[in-house]
């Protein structure tokens, strides 16, 4: 077996210890050395989101095998399983991050980093960003992401997908892995609340492509007709809206398809 | 230079490929965007326009993630594809 993607049904996993589904499933892992990619998502159902904590069993006559890649959907990163994680797996063969769905990276991340001598073969790392306040935790995670993306690696990554606040990160990306980067994919999702995402201007993506002169695939955010401020159609809707005593507006090919109450233009 | 016309560089982007946009149709909460005749008629020549470049294989477009965030849909996309300049994909495929 060298592929293994793994969907569990969330009310089939115990919500506080040790999953008989998990066990079975994490023996067969350990029972498989040719496996190279595994993938472990918990789904959701609906609109309703369980709370579940599933947690690998102490199995001692085996490690995981050396993963090529690891796929992570809304899997618990609590202490305990990183832990696990860190001391049950070999990560010297491990390439591709694919973190989704994660409510808290960050010790995953601190303690990966504690480990990154051990990944020479790790050329991409995707990430949905968690929603962020501004706490504490988030300040710590944004630290972690931001030092873990400056460490220096020869060659640099290949493939790099951040979604979700990615502003913060771009630069560091650019000047560490802009020469080794084929891929790149930044995409901050629209919000139905304001502050709205922020996008890339015209200079900025200009400046991307001369730091980043190998890139064969892009995909970034984009107004309707470019994005020559770094606020979204919506959120300039919403500021029309909100000036009752405007009229007119001047940028009416920005506006006009996010505003349907705008019924004037110059 | 705007913003497609600088994805479009030969000298910007000089190995690009596939451009995927996230956003760029900007089409209400309530439209389904699944076929190029979903498309709104101003927003096709600046769709065109990027699959304008003969070295670009492939460009995908998502739109509508207000909606998913909002309703719980998922969002939606165009896709057009070329090999080796042959057209194997139009925008009309969901």
């Amino acid at each position: 077996m060298h592929s293994l993607h793994i969907y569990f049904d969330p009310s089939e996993l115990d919500t506080t210890k040790t999953s008989p589904l998990l066990t079975h499933i994490q023996t067969q892992i350990v029972d498989s050395p040719n496996l190279v990619e595994l993938s472990m998502k918990i789904g959701s159902l609906g609109c309703v989101i369980y709370d579940v904590d599933p947690k690998f069993a102490r199995l001692k006559r085996k490690r995981f095998p050396p993963l090529e890649k690891l796929i992570l959907e809304a899997f618990p990163l609590t202490v305990e399983n990183v832990d696990y994680w860190m001391e049950n797996m070999d990560w010297s063969q491990m390439g591709d991050f694919d973190l989704r769905a994660i409510d808290e990276p960050t010790y995953f991340l601190n303690e990966s980093m504690k480990l990154v001598g051990s990944f020479p073969q790790l050329k991409s790392l995707h990430m949905e960003l968690p929603w962020f306040g501004e706490t504490r935790d988030v300040q710590e995670f944004k630290d972690t992401l931001r030092y873990f993306l400056e460490v220096p690696r020869d060659p640099g990554f290949s493939e790099i997908s951040l979604e979700g606040g990615y502003q913060l990160y771009l630069q560091t990306i650019l000047n560490r892995h802009g020469e080794t980067l084929k891929k790149l994919r930044l995409h901050d999702p629209e919000r139905s609340y304001e502050p709205q995402r922020e996008m890339l201007s015209d200079l900025e993506l200009t400046d991307l492509g001369l730091q980043a002169p190998n890139l064969e695939e892009i995909s970034v955010d984009i107004n309707p007709t470019g994005n020559g401020s770094l606020v979204s159609p919506s959120a300039r809707c919403q500021t029309v809206i909100v000036c009752s005593g405007i009229v007119r507006a001047s940028q009416w090919d920005l506006w006009r398809h996010s505003c349907p109450r705008l019924r004037s233009h110059p | 230079m705007g913003f497609v016309e600088t994805l479009l560089s030969e000298t910007a982007f000089p190995s690009l490929r596939t451009i995927e946009l996230f956003g760029c149709l900007g089409v209400s909460d309530q439209t389904l965007v699944s076929r190029w005749s979903h498309v709104p008629t101003d927003q096709r020549p600046l769709i065109s326009k990027l699959t304008s470049r003969p070295s670009i294989n492939r460009v995908q477009i998502h739109v509508g993630e207000n909606r998913r965030l909002g309703g719980g849909y998922p969002a939606d996309w165009v896709l057009w594809e070329q090999d080796n300049r042959e057209l194997v994909r139009p925008f009309d495929h969901p």
